[in-house]
């Protein structure tokens, strides 16, 4: 198996000496284990059923025989899935059917009664097993722990007040910093603030703004009505559709 | 040396495996001091990303210690240099990379011809994230192998404990580029679907970059718990109706800026038909992502507004609302991390105490114990968000 994974690896890259356990615990093997059969069950009764309601002593029943396959083949998929607890719940309830339906094989008009019977036993005994499975599962995956509470981790070494825009505050330092440098250099008339015209928004980055304008929208009360739907001068424009 | 290799679906074991060694002049090799499991790793432990193959080497958060460098490094490392990997892998020198686009550089997907055929064109390679993206050995070893070493590397200071910096390999610059790509303003309100690790790092960063609410959406108690301590209004999806929800809590308007970090594997749950139906396409094989959470932001996403996707996506989605978003006139901005484009400021706001992304880290553990981690992790159980190895 090892070598089989090693020959895939180009030459260079680690290849596999041993192995250690696996993240599989018990209970998802012996549900893998049902799933695939199953979809063996599944197949022989969706390919054989003939076969199978001779042996029984159900002829004629053929087509009953092809669709407890197809389901049985479903329970199977799900029970190979990450959803394997419904996986196994399904074929929990399946196995309730197949009981039921293999109980009226039972009666003395059935010349085969004695193999329905064994077929009986062998659903009774995986129908344990299933149950088993089912509990099993969820032992081993169920969040038994009471949740924890993290309220006490901000991320925020500082306090949650002080990293509230702490980014974008700096940002509007360097932008004010590099306005202040470069105003003498500036011969024409006052650019004025900066707007979040379309190449700032298209860049990726946060567009920046100006003291003035951030005043502006501070200043605006804290609801999200208002916050959204008051605007000011410093607004960007609206551009009809 | 051990590694957590991928056996199967749900099968990953710790292996005794064959050192790692320099193949190419720009090779540098590093001893793992502390790795961690992605969330985005559950999805190929759920084998729903295309292309992994039995005896991979898992992980993509990795930091450690250079112990040898080929002949073709130079002066960018050394041995002895303390270095975090970016998940991405870049050459430094095409046209993508000098564009700061990093996660799509040209040179380093080793199988870019899978990537063509899947993808169109090739996307940078990845460390432990299947072949689509190079087949690469991950860093869950206690050594890894980083091709283009020269150019894929962070260095730390020695102030930042390895809790501190790990996370700049991966999840802070994703919740950072998350938040950054919805252009907040500071009358913004965003709401952050999913509040697993990089849920919690792009929460943070809207609060960094000035949201006038930040809203977090998950079902979990500790994590919504962990949210609601940076300051945000959570949203118990198990209790509430999130639509409805967000429109009470924004005028009946809906978020401006919407972040989905759940992506491909949305929970699946009764209340939440669709996410039935996406999980019986998914075992057909005719989808291969559960995209409800994607629907859910279509629909409650303000005009106008933006949709940033830092979760991840692994192929073909079914039932997208695209009539609701093109005529709402949606803007959506999504891709794997740039991770190098956000580091250099990144570290910088750990050495300032801005931030400090240890916050997340509830569970620390051996190597060894590195399978069993990867199933708590997954049930969630014990209140797991975010597993720290140390090899």
């Amino acid at each position: 198996m090892f070598s089989l994974a090693n020959l895939t690896r180009p030459a260079a890259d680690p290849k596999i000496i041993a192995t250690g356990p696996s993240s599989l615990p018990g209970s998802d093997r012996l549900a893998r284990g049902l799933g695939w059969f199953s979809i063996g069950l599944g197949l022989t009764e969706l390919l054989a059923p003939k076969a199978l309601t001779r042996w029984l002593g159900m002829s004629g029943m053929e087509g009953l025989v092809r669709c407890v396959g197809v389901r049985e083949i479903a329970a199977g998929v799900l029970t190979l899935s990450t959803e394997k607890r419904t996986g196994v719940a399904s074929r929990i309830f399946g196995d309730g059917l197949d009981i039921a339906a293999l109980a009226t094989a039972l009666g003395p008009h059935n010349p085969k009664r004695h193999n329905a019977g064994l077929a009986l036993a062998l659903v009774a005994g995986v129908t344990l097993l299933d149950i088993a499975t089912s509990k099993a599962l969820a032992d081993s995956h169920a969040r038994r722990e009471k949740p924890r509470s993290f309220s006490d981790r901000s991320g925020f070494p500082k306090g949650t007040a002080a990293a509230h825009g702490a980014a974008r505050q700096e940002r509007q330092r360097k932008s004010d910093q590099e306005s202040a440098r470069e105003q003498p250099r500036q011969a024409g008339p006052h650019p004025g603030p900066k707007t979040d015209g379309p190449t700032a928004a298209a860049s990726g980055h946060p567009p920046e703004r100006t003291k003035a304008s951030e005043q502006a929208r501070s200043d605006r009360p804290n609801g999200p009505e208002s916050a959204s739907t008051t605007p000011t001068s410093h607004e960007p424009k609206l551009y009809p559709g | 040396m051990k590694a957590l290799v991928w056996h199967g679906k749900e099968d990953i074991r710790c292996d005794s495996v064959t050192d790692p060694t320099i193949e190419d002049p720009r090779d540098a090799i590093i001893k793992v001091t502390s790795c961690a499991i992605c969330g985005s790793d559950l999805h190929l432990f759920h084998n729903l990303v295309p292309a992994m193959l039995p005896g991979d080497i898992m992980g993509h958060e990795t930091m450690g210690e250079v112990v040898e460098v080929g002949s073709g490094i130079g002066n960018h490392l050394k041995k002895g240099d303390r270095i975090v990997v970016p998940f991405t892998i870049t050459c430094g020198e095409c046209d993508q990379c000098r564009r700061g686009n990093f996660s799509v550089c040209e040179r380093t997907n080793r199988r870019k011809d899978l990537a063509d055929k899947v993808f169109g064109h090739t996307t940078a390679g990845l460390f432990g994230y299947s072949h689509l993206t190079g087949g690469y050995p991950g860093g869950q070893a206690e050594y890894l192998r980083i091709p283009f070493a020269d150019s894929t590397h962070i260095k730390v200071p020695d102030s930042l404990s390895d809790e501190q910096a790990l996370f700049l390999s991966d999840i802070l610059p994703t919740g950072w580029q998350a938040a950054v790509q919805c252009d907040i303003e500071p009358t913004d309100t965003v709401a952050v679907w999913g509040c697993g690790p990089v849920g919690q790092m792009a929460i943070r960063s809207a609060i960094l970059l000035g949201a006038r609410q930040v809203i977090a959406i998950d079902r979990l108690p500790e994590r919504l718990s962990m949210a609601e301590a940076a300051g945000a209004i959570t949203i118990d999806r198990d209790q509430e109706s999130v639509v409805e929800r967000l429109n009470e809590l924004t005028g009946g308007k809906g978020p401006e800026k919407c972040i989905d970090a759940v992506g491909t594997e949305s929970h699946v749950a009764l209340s939440l038909p669709d996410t039935i139906y996406d999980r019986g396409m998914q075992m057909l094989m005719m989808e291969n992502d559960r995209p409800h959470v994607l629907r859910e932001i279509i629909y409650v996403c303000r005009p106008a507004g933006i949709v940033s996707v830092p979760g991840v996506y692994t192929g073909l989605v079914d039932k997208i609302p695209l009539g609701a978003a093109m005529n709402k006139g949606l803007t959506f901005r999504m891709g794997q991390t740039h991770v190098k484009r956000w580091t250099d400021d990144l570290v910088r706001r750990i050495e300032e105490e801005e931030i400090d992304p240890s916050f997340v880290i509830t569970h620390t553990a051996g190597l060894e114990e590195g399978p069993e981690m990867y199933g708590l992790f997954r049930d969630k159980r014990d209140s797991c968000i975010k597993v720290v190895l140390k090899p």
